[in-house]
């Protein structure tokens, strides 16, 4: 059983002046227990909106989100029940997502209160006790959120999601505000926590290189759906779906030779008003007819990856969309 | 291998530091302080009672009376000296009341949103359809003249502009990330609501009802002045202002209550932009310290 | 004789706890039609450096040293004459475009305005300079963009307008201060794209101010690595990246994922935080979170000399201790 499945999300928003705008348009996604998902994608692309579908922050306008099996329910004016607790969420601005005016400790506390699992006596010393497991000294309880830097901000919020004793933590960005020293030291800590407490990560992050360094399996977003996904080393060897060759194109190496990266053409489609066929086949490089009128489904393919493209049939071997262009017969 | 420097201190508050950068706020605190004092004081302070009709009416301002005398032969300092009991401590109870029954109301609407929001706004915008001093004219018409029924129409038109600035605030603290957070672990929306949500709507609510004292006391003043508040003989400031301009050659009956007025309407002004100043998360004091 | 001098230049901010220095002595010259890279983490000093050479600091800041740019000394230069130069011949690209530009006037005319001011141009032919720079930045549509306003367009191609109007009076240099890192990747690396181009093309030379060492090796020519309002490291883009000498540069490169390294490797953070400015330790200010330091380290501030092919601000060399 996975710990997290998302299953043919759909969610929208209510758009300015009206109308509706179609965020993710029918996910799918699932997070083994200690494992690591990358989820990847240009902004706009839905990564968000998913998330907090995922933990029931939002209510999909269809489709279901699965927590160890159990359906997970958005969230109400009552308290969330206690079995989603361990279903966490760290935003990616720790700025805003810690209380200005309660001490630290205290609001690591919350889903200790909530939870009841520690007796009343030793919350604060299980308080402590979470605050080093992040890094941190265990006197940052008794101080307020300002009095830390970003990175610290960052690493406390995840204390406290850790208080709900999760089985899977959905983070959204949590690297994006941070400078380089204080981001892998804080990506190196996701990855201690994930083996240490076999903990299910979903990872959102528009960084693809540290998605490639920490991640066991990736999924590539594109205007609300999935594109492709698989396990990290190989999509990132072999892109199956021109997107995500793109995407990994556009990455630059720093190590001094000069790599100029490649540019998509084009920008995202308004999620209001999507192109047809494939979503992509604007700025797709290997564009054919079939692309402009049927949209692609995502299918499984060897090797235990998917991918939503025309170019790669249903159990296809694993193989670039250039080459395929090349050496398959297309059906055209 | 992690960032261990420790917490840094939150500054102590130092006034002579506090003078520099914020100017007003120690002008407008000093002024309003002053006139509390005076307010506790007033039988040491005042020279004479201030209802003693023993003095020749209307004399000039001299050494002996240094506000001069009213049309009655009362000393016209001691009157404006005994009226800071009445106005300062009936508006600062009038804001309390009306603060309290504005964030009641504001963070219903704003928390639980929906039917109940738009029940509550409507009658809120009802309020504001009427200018205020109207609307107190006509409560306290309604209820009979009189200070206690002045007071009431004050609250009856002061609450509702709590509740719609404490509505928005929690509407917008409401969907912070933080408060989402708190609920994601668990904690039952009226408890977020308590914990998480209104300690971050304090500060504004703070700087509007210091504004708001200042506007209590013209608008006590005011029904005083057309007669729907404090009755003769008493001594207030709206009042004494009302009876001077019925006698305007001896100008010291009313200049001196409504620069009384006048001095502690500014005062709390000063005190409430300061403040707003400080609490405001976008004023550069707040980032500089975040930045740091 | 090289387009940008920078000499002994030093910056101090005033703060509530009195002047703060934010940048130590920086030297660095750029070239006709180089990217100069300065990288360094947020309070490094390395925007403040450049802020200075527009006179676009805060009030009361001191500045000193000397800055020469062609024939002109930019820190002895009258506020007005210096806003002249400054607007003709040097522009400025930030991180975020919206804040740039203003919200409420069409992009046609906050280019065109720009161009009247500075060349003296008719509207006519203001009109038609803008059409051009619009063209030359790769605005598809560029007629009906001239028209439109800044809301009206994504993170990308704000940037690229507010990259066209900087460069509308065709200025010597261009600072761009981390004018990528509010964007996607995808949109990166057309930026980056575009400015190797007009580089190439226009013999513009581009101070590229960021923290991401990606960026600086696709564009650079060379590198300023700075620490603590000092340069620590300076050299060609190639010869400072692949081979770091300074344990900060090596410190720096050593967290960063490659997106085609190992997998398996643990990133290497730092340890400990930047120094915050106003709180520079003794010696090296980088050596509290330095691998190699030593008992020197703590008392003698390293020059910044020459070592081979770079210039380096360590005695230590940790290239030569492996």
């Amino acid at each position: 059983m996975s710990a997290l499945e998302v299953r043919d999300v759909v969610v929208d928003y209510e758009a300015r002046g009206g109308g509706r705008v179609r965020a993710v348009a029918g996910a799918c996604l699932t997070v083994e227990p200690g494992q690591i998902v990358g989820l990847v994608g240009e902004s706009g692309c839905g990564k968000s909106s998913l998330a907090r579908a995922a933990v029931g922050l939002v209510a999909p306008t269809a489709g279901s989100v699965f927590f160890e099996g159990a359906p997970v329910s958005p969230l109400t004016r009552r308290a969330r029940p206690r079995e989603l607790i361990r279903l966490q969420l760290v935003f990616q601005n720790p700025y805003s997502s810690l209380n200005p005016r309660r001490k630290v400790g205290s609001q690591l506390g919350d889903a200790l209160d909530a939870l009841d699992l520690v007796p009343r006596r030793g919350r604060s010393a299980r308080v402590r006790e979470l605050i080093e497991l992040v890094g941190l000294p265990a006197t940052a309880a008794d101080g307020y959120p300002h009095e830390f830097s970003g990175g610290q901000r960052q690493r406390i919020a995840i204390a406290r999601s850790l208080a709900a004793n999760p089985s899977v933590i959905v983070l959204d960005e949590p690297l994006a505000s941070l400078d380089a020293s204080a981001q892998a030291q804080l990506a190196n800590l996701l990855v201690d926590l994930s083996r240490d407490l076999d903990l299910g990560l979903l990872l959102i992050s528009h960084d693809l290189a540290i998605v490639r360094h920490i991640a066991d399996a990736v999924s590539v977003m594109y205007l609300g759906l999935m594109v492709e996904t698989g396990p990290t080393l190989p999509l990132w060897q072999v892109p199956l779906h021109p997107y995500s060759e793109a995407l990994i194109g556009s990455v630059p190496h720093p190590d001094g030779t000069g790599f100029l990266p490649e540019a998509l053409p084009g920008e995202v489609p308004d999620p209001a008003n999507p192109p047809s066929g494939c979503r992509f086949h604007p700025r797709c490089p290997y564009v054919f007819d079939r692309c402009r009128t049927d949209d692609p489904p995502l299918v499984p393919l060897q090797d235990g990856r998917t991918a939503a493209c025309w170019l790669q049939p249903q159990g296809a071997p694993v193989a670039l969309p250039g080459d395929r262009v090349k050496g398959v017969n297309l059906p055209r | 291998m992690s960032e261990l420097a420790l917490p840094r201190r939150a500054p102590r508050f130092h006034w002579l530091k506090a003078s520099r950068r914020q100017p007003l706020a120690v002008i407008g605190a000093t002024i309003a302080l002053t006139w509390i004092v005076i307010a506790v004081f007033a039988p040491l302070i005042a020279p004479y009672g201030s209802l003693a009709q023993t003095f020749t009416p209307a004399q000039s301002p001299s050494l002996h009376h240094l506000f001069g005398t009213d049309e009655l032969g009362r000393d016209v300092l001691s009157r404006v000296i005994y009226g800071s009991r009445v106005s300062i401590p009936i508006a600062l109870l009038l804001v309390a009341l009306a603060s309290s029954i504005g964030c009641v109301v504001g963070a219903i609407a704003g928390y639980f949103r929906g039917l109940v929001d738009g029940a509550l706004m409507r009658a809120v915008d009802l309020f504001f359809a009427f200018p205020p001093i109207i609307l107190a004219m006509v409560v306290a018409a309604v209820l009979g003249r009189g200070l206690q029924n002045a007071a009431l129409a004050i609250v009856v038109v002061a609450w509702p502009s709590y509740a719609r600035v404490v509505r928005g605030l929690v509407l917008s603290v409401g969907d912070s990330e933080f408060v989402q957070s708190a609920r994601l672990m668990g904690t039952p929306a009226r408890r977020a609501l308590f914990r998480d949500v209104l300690p971050n709507v304090a500060g504004p609510v703070i700087v509007l009802a210091t504004l708001d004292l200042a506007n209590a006391i013209l608008l006590l003043s005011g029904l005083s002045f057309l007669g729907l508040g404090a009755q003769p003989p008493q001594a207030e400031w709206g009042s004494m202002v009302a009876d001077g301009t019925q006698y305007f050659q001896w100008w010291w009956m009313g200049t001196f209550p409504g620069l009384a007025i006048f001095t502690v309407v500014l005062a709390f002004n000063f005190l409430g932009d300061s403040l707003r100043d400080v609490l405001d998360p976008r004023t550069a004091w707040r980032s500089s310290e975040e930045q740091a | 004789m090289s387009l940008l001098e920078v000499e002994g230049l030093r910056v101090r901010l005033p703060t509530t706890r009195g002047l703060v220095t934010v940048v130590d002595g920086v030297d660095y010259a750029v070239e006709h039609g180089e990217v100069f890279g300065v990288a360094g983490e947020s309070g490094s000093g390395k925007t403040m450096s450049m802020l200075s050479l527009l006179g676009l600091l805060p009030d009361g800041a001191v500045v000193e040293g000397s800055v020469r740019f062609g024939e002109h000394d930019l820190l002895r230069m009258p506020r007005r004459r210096l806003r002249e130069v400054a607007g003709r011949e040097l522009a400025m690209v930030f991180q975020d475009p919206l804040t740039s530009l203003h919200p409420m006037l069409s992009i046609g005319r906050q280019l065109t305005e720009h161009v009247r001011l500075h060349l003296g141009l008719g509207r006519r032919d203001a009109e038609r300079h803008a059409l051009a720079s619009l063209t030359d930045v790769r605005i598809p549509d560029p007629a009906s963009a001239l028209r439109a306003f800044p809301h009206q367009f994504s993170g990308g191609m704000r940037q690229r307008i507010a990259i066209a109007i900087a460069l509308a009076c065709r200025p010597k240099l261009l600072i761009a201060d981390e004018p990528t890192t509010a964007l996607d990747v995808t949109v990166q690396a057309g930026i980056l794209r575009l400015l190797d181009r007009l580089r190439r093309e226009n013999d513009l030379s581009v101070v590229l101010i960021t923290h991401d060492l990606g960026v600086m090796s696709a564009i650079a020519d060379r590198v300023s690595i700075f620490y603590a309002g000092k340069v620590v490291e300076a050299g060609s883009c190639e010869a400072v990246l692949s081979t770091p000498r300074h344990p900060y540069t090596r410190a720096l490169l050593d967290a960063l994922p490659h997106p085609e390294g190992l997998q398996d490797k643990p990133l290497v953070a730092i340890a400990g935080a930047p120094p915050s400015p106003g709180a520079i330790p003794s010696g090296c200010s980088f050596h509290p979170r330095c691998a190699y330091a030593q008992e020197s380290c703590l008392h003698h501030v390293p020059p910044l000399v020459a070592m081979g092919d770079r210039l380096l601000a360590c005695p230590i060399d940790p290239l030569v201790e492996r």
